[in-house]
């Protein structure tokens, strides 16, 4: 696929108040073109909330309906039976941080994909609650200064997309801001799946990762590139590796070192030697599990880690 | 027109039914929970054509029915106590998105310790959500008021969410004789906010402190509003079915009296057994029952207690640090009154006492001085 | 203590700054000279970029008011660009003071007052040489409040000194360093304004029922201002290839066909889009006011 696939057509407006270098806004940009006119958005409170601006304007170009955070999965789910039962055919996306996606709205969103509505969920993932200055979630690395975690977080992130894929849904995938041709394939082939859809993308963030705001698609490959985030899909029961993660598993691209990553980020400026071993072995022990999904030609990609 | 013994659940499934209730998201909850089982029966059956979201809490009950109301749809909820309090954060919401959601609140008290018994702290706790509230005294009107509640909540001078509230067990399992059957009482939902993809709107964005404040004026504005458009809808229901339900308020026996009980719920329906009894013994009493506490109906109680020498308010819950809510707003709206009676507050029923006519009487002939009704006088 | 010391201070500024730190470090400056003091951070929903306000009251008397302050003493203005955009000067009193960050000259500036003293500074350039820049934010605030120092005698700037070491535990030596530069180079005049008296603008209320907005192209303005740096393409070496165009965060890499521009009323100046360009097509400069 080619850049200039991509509609022109723009349904994030410029002069909106993401900042500089957001990837949460680069990835709606994208996921909206990928979707088109006929999408209705959800949105729980998160940076989205505030950066598609204040009444009575607003940033985003087709019908948003913003919901509190623990609701965004049920409320998406109450839209869909309504314009269902008025037969208006439409894309109802939620676009949730992972805030509202790992921690408070996991109950929801288990819920609905349990009851697989006909929904695509979208969490994109910036590792922390931006929106309110840089707190720990579920989803933030282990060793990541937050401002909940002062001298770095002591757990590691917990994995939702593979807790979606424990649901059985028809589609999941994730995706990064480094990778965003991947990410626009992904939106449109889960455009056309019918029931709960996941597509999960991680999404660097200047402030919060503590990065020159210029270098986010740079954080966005980097993090495929050392293995801390895992480009693949799950469809109809088959998991994939995709992209460079595929690519690394075949063995046709080495895997970097973490440290390189880690030490790009001043969120992780403090961290020890013994802890980046200790993120080299999470690292290490994700892709054994997801090689164990894989199966088959991936089967070898847990040895390849060393 | 249908005559039928049902239970107040089931009134109020049904009267979802008829209303033409397009979506409902509901979760189990004792003592409402059979009015879910009721609308899956009559869903699954084809007898009533609505999507049911089967949803795993109360919080996404209400947050899908806000989502399916704003999106076009005419919906309907049912839950009680601990569900209701869980779903706090999503009645505010519901009140200033104006999505006009009706739900039946089979009330109930909260633990600990588990009570699952009639108590109306839980639907009073969330009288400043922005919510109208209806308070039942029988089956029949429960079975009213949520259709009536309908036409009122989607009224464009109102768009505001209304609960219809009933004491649980006391009505919601008790079986009484209804009448159903509503006619073309109610037209098509038409929402103020749609989804659509050519002219595409955002709801619910930042409001900043230039605005916020009007939407909070025109939600109260909307309530004040309501009282006439409830009056309205008394009347209309009335001329269609032949049925009067009151809506607002209910006076009986009060044109002489010198005392009158004010009440509410199901004591309300008990407090007329207490009037009759105490008006053979030639006193002169009479009842003010309160069915709609919000928006509180201040100049028509007014209107009501002016005459009177005294008023005893019973309340079937309690404000801890102050006193039963509904004694609080009667003595509230007499303030200005020049003919203010002397009013005495009583607390009675709480977590499902039983509450007896024979107790009322003898609240209003001065005793339980101590304001507590805590004896099934049998 | 002198008798009857009360001022107010309004502080302009763009998130991440540093309006609120540095409304906050002169509180506290204020209140180890013995002076009563109050800092208020005025936080709008904006993310980092936008205009931010922040306000300082200093007095000899305990402060009551816990309002926002609109006729102050003095006026910090911590962005370059800012002065374009709002009316910094609003309300602020005959004869006040306005520290500003610019590379212009004090005569430069035009307000309604009948004189100001205005206080510039090139913070911008201070910042970027003690390295204190964060995710590509000059971070501004120590000069400005070093160059503030030099008019408000009444803090002695080794007292502010202590409270900017205490704050900035690992970055002190940088922020105090910035700081005496601010102080040092300010350049300070009284400058003559037009005098025309200035109706105080009122807000008006409208009636909002529901909360729905409809979509506009610069919801939060014109986001160039919130630019600290200037992207340029160099045609001569484009190929089209659209990856500045894909990856804008903020839309404001205009397309038509395989031709791209950028749209200067909205560009926020991430550089993004000089990042991803294979080419290294998109060539970087520094913000100038006007």
């Amino acid at each position: 696929m080619k850049i200039s696939d991509i509609p022109e057509k723009e349904y994030l407006l410029p002069g909106n108040a993401a900042c500089h270098g957001c990837a949460s806004s680069m990835c709606l940009r994208t996921v909206l073109k990928a979707i088109g006119k006929r999408t209705v958005l959800v949105v729980p409170a998160s940076c989205t909330s505030v950066y598609q601006g204040m009444f009575p304007g607003s940033a985003i170009d087709v019908p948003v309906f913003n919901t509190v955070f623990a609701a965004s999965a049920s409320t998406a789910s109450g839209i869909k039976a309504s314009l269902e039962k008025k037969g208006v055919d439409a894309t109802v996306v939620v676009w949730a941080g992972d805030g509202g996606t790992y921690d408070i709205g996991l109950q929801a969103l288990s819920a609905a994909a349990e009851r697989n509505e006909d929904i695509l969920y979208v969490c994109y993932n910036n590792e922390m609650y931006s929106n309110t200055g840089v707190q720990r979630s579920g989803a933030t690395p282990y060793g990541a200064w937050t401002t909940t975690t002062w001298s770095g977080k002591k757990e590691h992130r917990k994995d939702v997309a593979e807790m979606m894929i424990a649901h059985d849904i028809p589609y999941v995938a994730t995706a990064s801001a480094g990778y965003l041709t991947d990410l626009y394939k992904k939106i449109r082939k889960a455009k056309n799946v019918k029931g709960f859809r996941y597509v999960e993308i991680l999404a660097p963030c200047p402030p919060g990762w503590k990065y020159p705001m210029d270098r986010t698609v740079e954080m966005g490959r980097m993090a495929v590139e050392t293995g801390m985030w895992i480009l693949y899909e799950y469809e109809n029961g088959e998991f994939r590796l995709t992209g460079l993660s595929k690519a690394i598993a075949e063995g046709k691209r080495e895997l970097k070192d973490v440290e390189e990553y880690l030490l790009a980020q001043g969120r992780f400026a403090h961290l020890s030697q013994k802890d980046i071993g200790a993120i080299r072995e999470y690292v290490e022990r994700r892709w054994s599990n997801l090689a164990k999904l894989a199966g088959g030609v991936h089967a070898a990609s847990a040895e390849f880690y060393v | 027109m249908e005559r039928k013994l049902i239970t107040g659940n089931q009134a109020a499934a049904l009267a979802a039914r008829d209303s033409g209730v397009e979506v409902v998201a509901a979760y189990p909850i004792t003592p409402s929970t059979p009015v879910v089982e009721e609308i899956a029966r009559m869903v699954e059956s084809g007898e009533m054509d609505a999507r049911l979201i089967l949803v795993e809490s109360e919080h996404s009950a209400m947050a899908a029915c806000i989502g399916a109301s704003a999106s076009g749809s005419r919906v309907f909820t049912a839950t009680s106590s601990h569900g209701l309090a869980y779903m706090h954060e999503l009645l505010h919401y519901a009140a200033n998105a104006r999505t006009p959601v009706v739900m039946a609140v089979a009330n109930r008290a909260i633990g600990p310790g588990w009570n699952i018994w009639a108590d109306l702290g839980d639907t009073m706790s969330q009288r400043d959500t922005g919510w109208i509230q209806f308070y039942c005294s029988s089956n029949q009107e429960i079975y009213d008021t949520v259709v009536m509640a309908y036409r009122v909540a989607e009224d464009r001078q109102v768009l505001l969410p209304a609960m219809v509230c009933y004491d649980g067990f006391v009505l919601s399992h008790t079986a009484m004789p209804v009448v159903t059957g509503i006619g073309e009482f109610l037209e098509e939902y038409r929402a103020p906010w749609k989804v659509d993809f050519d002219e595409p709107e955002t709801f619910g964005n930042i409001l900043s402190s230039d605005y916020y404040m009007e939407l909070r004026k025109d939600v109260f504005e909307s309530h004040r509003k309501a009282i006439r458009i409830i009056k309205k809808t008394e009347e209309a229901f009335e001329s269609l079915t032949g049925r009067y339900s009151p809506l607002l308020l209910e006076k009986y026996m009060l044109d002489d009296a010198e005392t009158a009980i004010v009440a509410i719920g199901a004591i309300a329906s008990e407090s007329k057994i207490a009037v009759r009894k105490l008006r053979r013994d030639g006193k002169k009493v009479g009842l003010l029952r309160i069915k709609c506490f919000r928006p509180f109906p201040s100049t028509d109680v007014v209107e009501a207690l002016e005459s009177v020498d005294t008023a005893v308010v019973i309340d079937r819950s309690i404000s801890p640090g102050h006193e039963g809510q509904l004694f609080s707003e009667i003595k509230s709206a007499l303030y200005s009154s020049r003919n203010r009676p002397e009013i005495i507050g009583k607390v009675a029923g709480l977590g499902g006492r039983d509450v007896t006519f024979r107790a009322i009487e003898k609240a209003v002939c001065g005793e339980f001085r101590d304001g507590w009704i805590n004896e099934v006088v049998v | 203590m002198v008798e009857g010391v009360r001022w107010e201070i309004r502080f302009h500024g763009r998130g991440g700054q540093g309006a609120v730190t540095a409304s906050l470090l002169l509180a506290e400056a204020a209140f180890r000279c013995g002076y009563y003091s109050q800092s208020i951070p005025f936080f709008g929903a904006e993310r980092r970029g936008a205009p931010v306000l922040a306000f300082t009251r200093i007095s000899e008397e305990e402060i009551l008011e816990r309002s926002q302050i609109y006729s102050p003493d003095c006026v910090i203005v911590l962005d370059p660009v800012l002065p374009g955009t709002v009316n910094i000067f609003s309300g602020l009193k005959n004869g006040g003071i306005a520290v500003i960050n610019t590379t212009d000259a004090p005569e430069k500036f035009r307000f309604h007052q009948n004189v100001l003293t205005i206080c510039t500074v090139d913070a911008v350039d201070i910042a970027i040489r003690n390295h204190l820049v964060v995710s590509g934010t000059p971070v501004v605030n120590i000069p400005l409040l070093g160059a503030f120092l030099r008019i408000f005698s009444r803090i002695p700037p080794e007292i502010t000194e202590d409270v900017i070491r205490e704050r900035f535990r690992r970055n002190w030596k940088a922020n105090v360093r910035a700081m005496w530069e601010g102080y040092e180079n300010a350049v300070i005049r009284k400058v003559k304004g037009s005098g025309k008296t200035m109706s105080q603008e009122s807000k008006c209320s409208i009636a909002v029922r529901v909360p729905v907005s409809k979509p506009v192209k610069g919801v939060a303005g014109r986001t160039s201002i919130w630019r600290d740096f200037v992207p340029e393409i160099d045609y001569s070496r484009c190929t089209g290839c659209l990856n500045c165009w894909l990856h804008c965060p903020e839309s404001a890499v205009l397309r038509d066909g395989r031709e791209v521009r950028i749209d200067y009323d909205f560009c926020k100046g991430c550089l993004v889009c000089s990042s991803v360009c294979p080419k290294t097509a998109i060539s970087v400069a520094r913000e100038v006011m006007g």
